[in-house]
């Protein structure tokens, strides 16, 4: 299983790296600042130093005397920024007058101005000046190595603030979010702490905004489940009760033959039990079917048969029952074979199921007609009785489960017409119930487009 | 006893009617609500049996009609929910007792003679008039303590003089009690069944009042 997306650790990674990435660009970039400040600081000293000597070379005895003369430089460091400098002091003819004692005897630059330069094998900063009345130049150098050592120590410590801040910014950080995602924890432990019967909608009340979508659907959700859980609840209880009643009969026929006085009473009495044993078991028979066909998404094994061909079939089972009526049957049915895709068995239920309904209602004597009509928009398949036919308003309900038209005495399961179109439904096809104009009902079963032309 | 019985499953309902024929009762049986109604308006029943689930007009329907026309004949409801509050909804709709689907037999034999009991005013399960007792239960008549055998009708007839203890019926509803629908009914059948009836259990238990009909007890 993918490892799910913790969003308090995104958002702290996210936040996290970017502050990083900022404070590590901010560190380079003020580095490099306050190395660049410093060495513009160091130039400038250099430049006061080689003033300096330049206004001591005024007082400077203008002979020989003072010629080449060498200046200690090695006193003791007072301040560890200090530079161990090397000078020399020239004069217009290229004679050397003054120099420090580190400073060679050749002159260190060749022209005027700042340069960095290679000698005794480091690199060195260095500045050649002219005095004002151009008799004297001096050249000032400092080891580039001490100066990046200053520059270096300038800039590192002008760090320092924001390499203490790091941590606490990180802290900061988780805190905040940690606090903004409370009120999403606080949903989260609300779903936790429900018992699983609670079906409640989630109060939105204190809730976020950003998780409204989410409470929104849960709640959409919660609502699914709470009409699913109703109907299944429902469904159980009327078909305990449906079951009751055969079974109140069969006790209370079982009573009726033990008190009974005389034979022939006693036998009713005894076949009423069996009629109403029959009865339980349809019903029984009606609910499996239903459980069974009540999970499925769709037709598992799809496989594609002869409509026409299933209904005679049915017929050819049911006809001694419509004979038992007396009852006329006029079947028409296509010769050529009428192909649909579906399950066969699931289909001849329904035919059986709508059949059953025809010759329960149907009187005795009266006529029951079947039908299909193969054409290339639709395939149709029709049952019509010579019944009382259904009161307008009980039609869209009677293919709801355990429903009985208020017209209807006849007995039935309440489950027969909600089975077809369930079988319908999962066929791809349409159950359609209509009264008849000379009295009746019509069922028809309708392929549209037909399921053949998807296959 | 004339009783109304209105069952719409086929099988339940012919049980109840062969189990009340033997306990000696008149039965009128429909299957549907309509039906229901339109007898609960010309007839007057002892106890009636209403199933609650019924075709067209449900039972809760009835029970309320009967009880608005001023119909006070006692109702047993006959429910296959166990939930209280259909209990309580027939209850309260005016029913006066219920059962449970599936019920005992003997129970609701029990139950219908303890409504019509009742509905008498008497709360004795024995019907006593001077010498005479009258057990429902066990369907037994005894004189000064000794069995007397009677015949069904016979035995109903006077049931009904003795529920309406001082009360004078009149031959049709005395007729009415003895003969369910389809019943053949016979001339002068009441007063066969009299006069048997203070043959074996003394001239002077029923006094007929001329012009009106009979009588046990004194009528006020």
């Amino acid at each position: 299983m993918k490892s799910s997306v913790s969003l308090r650790r995104r958002l702290l990674l996210s936040v996290m790296s970017a502050v990083f990435m900022l404070w590590l660009v901010f560190g380079v970039v003020s580095y490099r600042v306050a190395r660049t400040e410093a060495g513009e600081m160091l130039d400038g000293q250099l430049a006061q130093t080689a003033h300096l000597i330049l206004a001591q070379m005024r007082y400077t005895p203008n002979d020989d005397r003072a010629l080449n003369q060498l200046i200690p430089l090695n006193a003791p460091e007072i301040h560890p920024y200090e530079q161990s400098l090397e000078f020399q002091v020239w004069d217009a003819r290229g004679q050397l007058w003054l120099h420090s004692d580190n400073a060679p005897t050749t002159p260190i630059a060749h022209r005027v101005g700042y340069a960095d330069i290679h000698n005794a094998k480091q690199l060195w900063r260095m500045l050649a000046l002219w005095s004002p009345d151009h008799h004297y130049q001096v050249q000032v150098a400092e080891p580039v190595k001490d100066r990046e050592e200053v520059a270096f120590n300038m800039a590192t410590h002008s760090l320092w603030p924001m390499v203490l801040a790091l941590p606490l910014l990180a802290g900061l950080i988780y805190l905040a979010v940690k606090q903004s995602m409370k009120p999403l924890d606080n949903v989260a432990l609300s779903v936790i702490a429900r018992s699983k019967n609670n079906l409640e909608p989630i109060a939105t009340g204190t809730a976020p905004r950003e998780a409204r979508p989410l409470i929104d659907a849960l709640n959409n959700l919660f609502e699914r489940l709470a009409s699913a859980l109703e109907f299944e609840r429902r469904f159980t209880a009327d078909a305990a009760h449906e079951l009751r009643t055969p079974l109140a009969a069969i006790k209370l026929q079982a009573q009726v033959c033990q008190i009974s006085q005389d034979e022939s009473s006693r036998l009713h009495a005894l076949s009423q039990v069996a009629l109403s044993v029959d009865r339980a078991s349809r019903l029984i028979d009606q609910l499996l079917g239903l459980a069974r066909l009540d999970p499925l998404q769709s037709v598992t094994h799809a496989v594609s048969f002869d409509l026409s061909l299933l209904a005679q079939d049915v017929l050819k089972e049911l006809r001694p029952a419509i004979h038992e009526k007396s009852q006329q049957l006029e079947a028409v049915l296509p010769s050529a074979p009428v192909k649909l895709q579906g399950d066969p068995d699931m289909l001849r239920l329904a035919i059986r199921n709508l059949l059953e309904n025809a010759t329960r209602y149907t009187p005795k004597q009266g006529r029951i007609q079947v039908g299909i009509e193969d054409k290339p928009r639709a395939i149709r398949l029709w049952v019509r009785d010579s019944g009382p036919g259904a009161l307008a308003e009980d039609l869209p309900q009677l293919t709801e489960r355990f429903y009985r038209g208020q017209n209807i005495t006849a007995e039935g399961s309440g489950l027969g017409l909600p089975i077809v179109k369930r079988v319908a439904e999962l066929n791809g096809a349409r159950l359609s119930l209509n009264n008849l104009p000379g009295g009746g009902l019509e069922a028809m079963l309708e392929w549209c487009p037909p399921a053949h032309l998807n296959a | 006893m004339r009783i109304f019985l209105v069952e719409d499953d086929p099988q339940l309902g012919d049980g109840l009617y062969m189990a009340l024929r033997i306990a000696g009762h008149a039965v009128d049986w429909v299957r549907d609500g309509e039906h229901a109604r339109q007898a609960l308006r010309d007839q007057v029943y002892g106890v009636c049996i209403l199933d609650l689930g019924l075709p067209r007009v449900d039972g809760l329907s009835i029970v309320k009609e009967m009880r608005a026309l001023e119909n006070h004949t006692p109702v047993l409801i006959l429910t296959a929910r166990d939930a209280s509050s259909d209990r309580v909804d027939g209850l309260d709709a005016g029913a006066d007792d219920y059962l449970v689907k599936p019920f005992d037999l003997p129970e609701l034999l029990a139950r219908v003679r303890a409504l019509a009991r009742r509905s008498s005013g008497s709360v004795a399960p024995t019907l006593v008039q001077g010498l005479i007792a009258l057990n429902p239960t066990s369907r037994r008549v005894t004189r000064d303590g000794a069995y007397v055998a009677l015949s069904g009708r016979e035995y109903a007839l006077l049931h009904d003089l003795l529920i309406n203890r001082g009360h004078i019926r009149t031959k049709a509803e005395l007729e009415e009690g003895l003969y369910a629908w389809g019943d053949e009914v016979e001339s002068n059948t009441v007063e066969v069944y009299v006069h048997h009836l203070r043959k074996k259990l003394g001239a002077d238990l029923i006094r007929t009042i001329r012009g009106q009909g009979y009588v046990i007890g004194d009528d006020e």
